[in-house]
C-alpha cells in the first residue's frame, strides 16, 4: 500500500525526529546569511532614495532566510533529547511570540494614545512577526539546552 | 523517576562519554538522565538497561510524585 507523505512524517516523528533536519554546517550558512544581511541593511542607507527601500526588503527577506536556515539545522549532537528541546522551543516561541504580538498594541496605545493609524505601525509588519517567532525560537532552544 | 545510572557506570567503570558513546546519544543527554532533568524514551532506557545487562526496574524506579 502506498503510504502518504503524512504518514511518512509520522514515521520519521516516531523515530524521535521533529523533522528532516538540514545538515549541521547549514548552521554555519544560516549565521553568515544573516549576519551579511543585517551588514547590508546598515549599509543601505548610504543608498539613494530609490534605490534604498529595494535593497531593504531584500535584505529584511535574507535576514529571515538566514534564520530559518539556523532553525532548520540539525545540532551537532542531535538525538531524542534535542528533539523533544525543539518541541518544547517551538511551543515556547509559538505561545509567547503570539501573546508578545497581541500585547504589543495594547502597550503601543498607552504609550502613544489612540490614534487612527493604530494597525499600521511598524510591530504588525510581515518580518517583525515573522523575526519574532524565528528569534524567540532559536533564544529558547539555546536556554533549553544549556540548563535541561 | 529514580534512576541508578550512575551506580551501574561506577560498576561498569565506564564514563559518561562512555554510555554515551555505546548507545548512540550526547554526554549531555546521559547527564541529564542521571540527575533527572529528562526521562528517556522506552527505546533509549531499553538500550541502557542492555548495555549494562540488567533489567530496566534496575534501572529506573518511580517514585511517589510518580503517581500523582
Amino acid at each position: 500500500m502506498k503510504k502518504s507523505v503524512l504518514n511518512k512524517f509520522c514515521e520519521f516523528e516516531k523515530k524521535g525526529g521533529v523533522f528532516p533536519l538540514l545538515p549541521a554546517s547549514f548552521k554555519y550558512i544560516g549565521t553568515y546569511v544573516s549576519i551579511s544581511a543585517i551588514v547590508g541593511l546598515l549599509l543601505v542607507y548610504y543608498l539613494g532614495d530609490e534605490l534604498r527601500d529595494f535593497y531593504k526588503e531584500v535584505c529584511m527577506h535574507f535576514v529571515l532566510i538566514g534564520l530559518f536556515l539556523l532553525v532548520l539545522s540539525r545540532d551537532k549532537n542531535e538525538d531524542e533529547r534535542t528533539n523533544q528541546l525543539r518541541y518544547r522551543a517551538f511551543a515556547f516561541a509559538f505561545v509567547l511570540g503570539t501573546g508578545m504580538l497581541l500585547i504589543l498594541p495594547f502597550i503601543h496605545m498607552l504609550l502613544h494614545g489612540f490614534y487612527q493609524d493604530i494597525l499600521e505601525w511598524e510591530y504588525q509588519s510581515f518580518f517583525f512577526i515573522m523575526a519574532s517567532y524565528l528569534f524567540y525560537y532559536l533564544m529558547y532552544f539555546n536556554i533549553f539546552k544549556k540548563q535541561l | 523517576m529514580k534512576n541508578t545510572i550512575h551506580v551501574q557506570r561506577a560498576i561498569h567503570k565506564m564514563t559518561q562519554a562512555d554510555l554515551s558513546e555505546a548507545i548512540g546519544v550526547s554526554r549531555q543527554t546521559i547527564n541529564s538522565i542521571e540527575k533527572s532533568r529528562y526521562v528517556p524514551s522506552t527505546i533509549l532506557a531499553l538500550k541502557i538497561a542492555r548495555t549494562f545487562k540488567v533489567p530496566v526496574e534496575e534501572l529506573f524506579e518511580l517514585e511517589e510524585s510518580d503517581d500523582r
